[in-house]
């Protein structure tokens, strides 16, 4: 931080005058200290003693006075100059004139439409993003990037035209996404690189959110760039919102229980009332009254059945306050006829011992389609795509080639969006494949045991069976107080190393190896069964206890509550539908109902519907011959509710970790303009002025 | 412009006595309060047993007195020689003793930049008190005697109680002039020898010098019984500093030289002032000395009445 006082001062014609209205003091001290009448005096003995008994400070009075004088004017005299302070250039003393360069980095974000009193912290931002554009000289260069979801930069570079910037700050709207302030400030560190000389300023307008900016990296800030932070918005704020939408399960089918959880949150110092209210479009309303005390978060659940399948769309909604944009979360509910499950095998379809289609009749046992709750599709494992998994509730491989690297890929990918898949494994290409989706995982997913070789039993005689089970699992619970595991055969299967603290054994042969186990690949889980259900492999279809079994790795794999699908503003956005084929004509709408331009990748199955960039919350469809076939929720992202702020101590605080120079300015307009042009020390040196005058009184007095 | 002052010791030319001073004077009369010894039969008591009416005691006869002083009647009724003492009355000596040192000729014409044209120096207020003493003792048929002194004793005259008398001492005192040092310890005791019979003991003078050398040289005379009084003469801006700017204050005597503006050291100089008075009337109140301060702003026949007066009341006499 420097003073300008120096460049103001010599700039400044009245300095000169005030130069010579510095000897005045002088010339009062040396006009009262004229040449003192002499007078022959006899008592000189007590004079000499009474000036013996003054103090130091009295022998000194005369210079003492003569310096709080000078002092005085000096102050005086500067008042008249008004120097200002800037703050935060060390190098404003020496070079203030130089060229600056300047980034203003403007926030966006859903948060900064928090009205109050009908000002958003927006229309704050703009005015001063404005002010700094008014304090523009000629020569400096100018950039505005607007925080969002992506930083969006008016220029490529900053440039000496400020009109673009102007112009582009004045069309410059709210938006509802979550600011990336790391991608923005890395965008203004990338564009003041290129610039090699003068001052390089980077202003950041923001309310300063603390769940945004606590975690802003100012590290890569290097040496030489100030940081301005000015906050936008009233430091108190009172903001309710729905914050989460959880639909259990996630992917529901006719006549079951569906459970709607939402929280909504109390970020306000007061607590308060509020009624919560469902709304289907269908017409369905359901409604809750919460009680949220400050500063917390509460659940609230509908459970409802869905008579019908399809797709339904609703809105949970709260009253308004003073951010609208999170008080509505939407949803989007597809409730299907069946559960469905992708059954990946390469096995040719008969006979009717494979194992692909024994686990077909074990998924779907009656004759009768519409008495099934699960339904299966098979595809090979060539056309494992993205686009094929997205229906299915769970995933079962069974007899499966060589996986290729995209379909292990897709696989992994599908897992760590929360899917769950099975593998019966036992031989052939399922242990390369195995070690190739640990492999594409990088990390994510590792296999609890390891595998050793290949265990065949051929012999009519020779077989193994379970010897151990863990029945506290959720799966396997039913089946405490069957006898039926320990009658299963098993001929087929690899023999194992236990990898410890890799996932949890659930069953295991009599000879000791793994038969079944568990694992997760992040919200998603992968059920390793060391055995296959082809009649060649194993008798496990042959007991009744198979199509429980199987309905039960169902029911514990399949995705308890919407943790896919979960869209915010800003994120590119897709869904599947199903039934389109490729004479389909695909309309993309928006929340609003315009057309927007998406893109559908065909499978099997249905299609892969991906929408462009979401601007705003609210439900995307995909119509397909002027029938809505899908839709899907965008909401703002949660963290734009939380209106805490981060002091601006503690921006200076993070701001410190980097090599640059810290401003903090204040959130009033007149405090950005002295962040701009400099902080008028007047008012402190007229302070000082009277404090040395008082000075001045007091010495004269007590030398008295 | 700085003034400098006129000529240090030059007395005022005015006479001491005028007539509207003497008519002033008349009614006053001085007593001592001590026996005083005397040659001559005066009013005033003596020390000595001489031939007044007055009887003090009875004595043996002893070879050398002479014989009418025996009282026969006694020795008719007793056989006895016996002396009959009875107390002589004399006349009152006085001596006065002028202080003629530089530090006197503060005030008065040669300051008058400074003080006005009213003001009057040290100098001449002590010479018009010392006037005004003496035609008071010599109208009341006493003597009085006059040293003038400065480092050193200048001028004696001796003692007289006529008016031609008055007339030398008054002459003596307009021809005086204020001299350069003070040595009043030393004066003292130079005039210790000129005084040959006790009295009383008037020392006019502003006493600049240690007390305790003073008292110690004035007890030289109290040991001979001498009444001794002391006029102590100050100038009104010696009491209260003048309310002047800035002063470079020369020394009298010593013509040593300091700077400084009397505001700002008029409270501790007052201090230090009020010290050295209260030490010397402490100690000559241990004496049994009359200590009389006199200020300049009173004049000198006023304060000697006021004096007077108290003496009276104070002692008696």
């Amino acid at each position: 931080m420097g003073l300008l006082v120096a460049a103001i001062i010599f700039g400044n014609p009245a300095f000169w005058l005030g130069l010579l209205a510095l000897g005045i003091p002088l010339v009062i001290h040396l006009l009262t200290r004229r040449t003192p009448k002499k007078m022959i005096f006899p008592t000189l003995q007590f004079l000499r003693k009474a000036m013996a008994r003054k103090s130091n400070l009295y022998r000194i009075r005369h210079w003492l006075l003569l310096l709080l004088r000078t002092a005085l004017v000096l102050f005086v005299l500067l008042v008249f100059l008004k120097p200002v302070w800037t703050q935060g250039a060390r190098r404003s003393v020496t070079d203030p004139e130089a060229v600056r360069t300047q980034v203003i980095l403007l926030d966006a974000s859903a948060s900064m439409g928090y009205a109050s009193a009908g000002v958003t912290p927006f229309a704050q931002a703009k005015v001063a993003v404005g002010k700094i554009l008014a304090q523009h000289r000629p020569g400096d260069r100018i950039n505005l990037i607007r925080m969002g979801r992506r930083p969006r930069s008016c220029l490529d570079e900053p440039s000496d035209t400020v009109f673009f910037v102007r112009k582009d700050l004045q069309t410059m709207v709210l938006s509802e996404e979550h600011a990336q302030i790391n991608a923005a400030l890395a965008e203004a560190l990338q564009q003041l690189e290129r610039i090699s000389e003068g001052r390089k300023q980077i202003f950041l307008v923001s309310d300063f959110q603390r769940t945004n900016w606590s975690a802003v990296d100012f590290k890569a800030v290097g040496e030489g760039v100030e940081l301005f932070f000015i906050p936008a918005g009233t430091e108190t704020t009172v903001n309710r919102a729905v914050t989460d939408i959880t639909i259990r399960p996630s992917r529901p089918t006719v006549g079951e229980t569906v459970e709607i959880v939402c929280k909504v949150a109390n970020y306000g110092d007061q607590a308060c009332h509020l009624p919560l209210e469902l709304t289907f479009r269908e017409g369905a309303t359901f409604r809750k009254e919460l009680d949220l005390k400050p500063h917390s978060t509460v659940s609230a659940s509908f459970t409802m059945r869905f008579h019908d399948s399809g797709q339904f769309e609703g809105e949970l909604s709260i009253p308004d306050d003073g951010l609208a944009i999170d008080n509505t979360r939407f949803l989007a509910l597809t409730v299907a006829e069946k559960v469905h499950i992708l059954v990946v095998s390469d096995a040719p379809g008969p006979p009717a011992t494979t194992g692909r289609r024994l686990l077909e009749r074990a998924i779907n046992p009656f004759v009768r389609a519409q008495q099934a709750t699960a339904v299966a599709s098979v595809i090979p494992s060539a056309e494992l795509t993205s686009a094929a998994l997205s229906q299915a509730q769970v995933v079962m491989l069974s007899e499966v080639n060589e996986l290729s690297k995209r379909a292990a890929e897709v696989l992994v990918t599908y897992l760590g969006e929360g899917g769950s898949v099975v593998y019966f494994h036992v031989g052939g290409a399922d242990a390369q494949n195995l070690n190739r989706l640990a492999a594409v995982s990088e990390g994510a997913f590792v296999l609890p045991f390891k595998l050793t070789g290949q265990v065949e039993l051929r012999s009519r005689d020779r077989f193994a069976t379970l010897a151990q089970a863990n029945f506290d699992h959720r799966m396997l619970a039913r089946f405490r107080e069957s006898s039926e595991l320990a009658d299963l055969r098993f001929y087929r299967f690899f023999s194992t190393e236990r990898i410890e603290h890799q996932g949890q054994v659930l069953m295991r042969f009599d000879d000791g190896n793994i038969a079944m186990a568990e694992t997760t690949v992040g919200p998603g889980t992968l059920l390793l069964c060391n055995f296959s259900c082809s009649l060649e492999h194993s008798d496990l279809a042959k007991h009744t206890l198979f199509v429980p079994l199987v309905h039960e790795m169902i029911k514990h794999l399949r995705p308890s509550a919407g943790t896919r699908d979960a869209f915010v503003v800003g994120d590119a956005c897709y869904m599947t539908v199903a039934g389109i084929t490729a004479e389909s004509e695909l309309v993309f709408h928006d929340p609003a109902g315009r057309v927007v331009q998406g893109s559908a990748d065909l499978g099997s199955q249905g299609a892969a519907c991906f929408f462009p960039q979401a601007q705003t919350c609210g439900l995307y469809r995909v119509l397909v011959n002027d029938e809505v076939a899908g839709a899907l929720a965008v909401n703002v992202d949660p963290l734009e509710s939380n209106l805490d702020r981060l002091e601006l101590s503690q921006l200076a605080e993070l701001a410190r970790a980097s090599q640059g120079e810290t401003v903090t300015v204040a959130g009033r307009q007149a405090s950005l303009e002295q962040a701009l042009a400099g902080k008028p020390l007047w008012p402190v040196l007229l302070m000082i002025a009277i404090g040395l005058l008082c000075t001045e009184q007091l010495v004269v007095t007590a030398c008295r | 412009m700085a003034q400098k002052p006129k000529t240090v010791g030059t007395s005022n030319t005015q006479s001491y006595l005028e007539e509207s001073d003497l008519q002033f004077l008349r009614h006053l009369r001085f007593v001592p309060r001590v026996r005083i010894e005397g040659a001559y039969i005066g009013k005033h008591q003596s020390p000595l047993r001489g031939q007044s009416q007055e009887f003090t005691d009875y004595r043996d006869y002893s070879p050398g007195d002479e014989i009418r002083r025996i009282d026969w009647k006694v020795y008719g009724r007793t056989d006895r020689h016996i002396i009959k003492l009875s107390e002589q009355e004399t006349v009152l000596t006085c001596y006065l003793m002028l202080d003629s040192s530089a530090s006197m000729a503060f005030g008065g014409r040669s300051y008058e930049d400074y003080f006005g044209a009213e003001d009057v120096s040290k100098f001449d207020y002590a010479g018009r008190l010392a006037a005004a003493l003496a035609f008071l003792i010599v109208q009341q048929g006493d003597k009085v005697g006059l040293t003038l002194f400065d480092a050193q004793v200048r001028c004696h005259l001796p003692a007289g109680g006529t008016f031609a008398h008055l007339h030398r001492l008054l002459a003596m005192l307009q021809s005086n002039r204020a001299g350069r040092k003070t040595h009043l310890i030393e004066a003292l005791r130079q005039a210790y020898a000129l005084l040959p019979r006790r009295g009383v003991l008037i020392l006019i003078s502003d006493l600049l010098d240690d007390p305790e050398d003073l008292f110690e040289a004035l007890d030289m005379y109290r040991h001979r019984n001498f009444e001794i009084i002391l006029f102590h003469v100050m100038h009104q801006h010696e009491l209260e500093l003048p309310q002047l700017t800035s002063i470079n204050f020369i020394d009298a005597e010593s013509g040593e030289r300091l700077t400084s503006i009397p505001a700002d050291i008029r409270k501790t100089y007052d201090q230090e002032l009020n010290g050295f008075l209260e030490q010397v009337r402490t100690i000559a109140a241990s004496r049994r000395m009359d200590y009389e301060l006199m200020s300049t702003a009173i004049g000198p026949y006023a304060a000697l009445e006021q004096y007077l007066g108290r003496r009276s009341q104070r002692w008696g006499c």
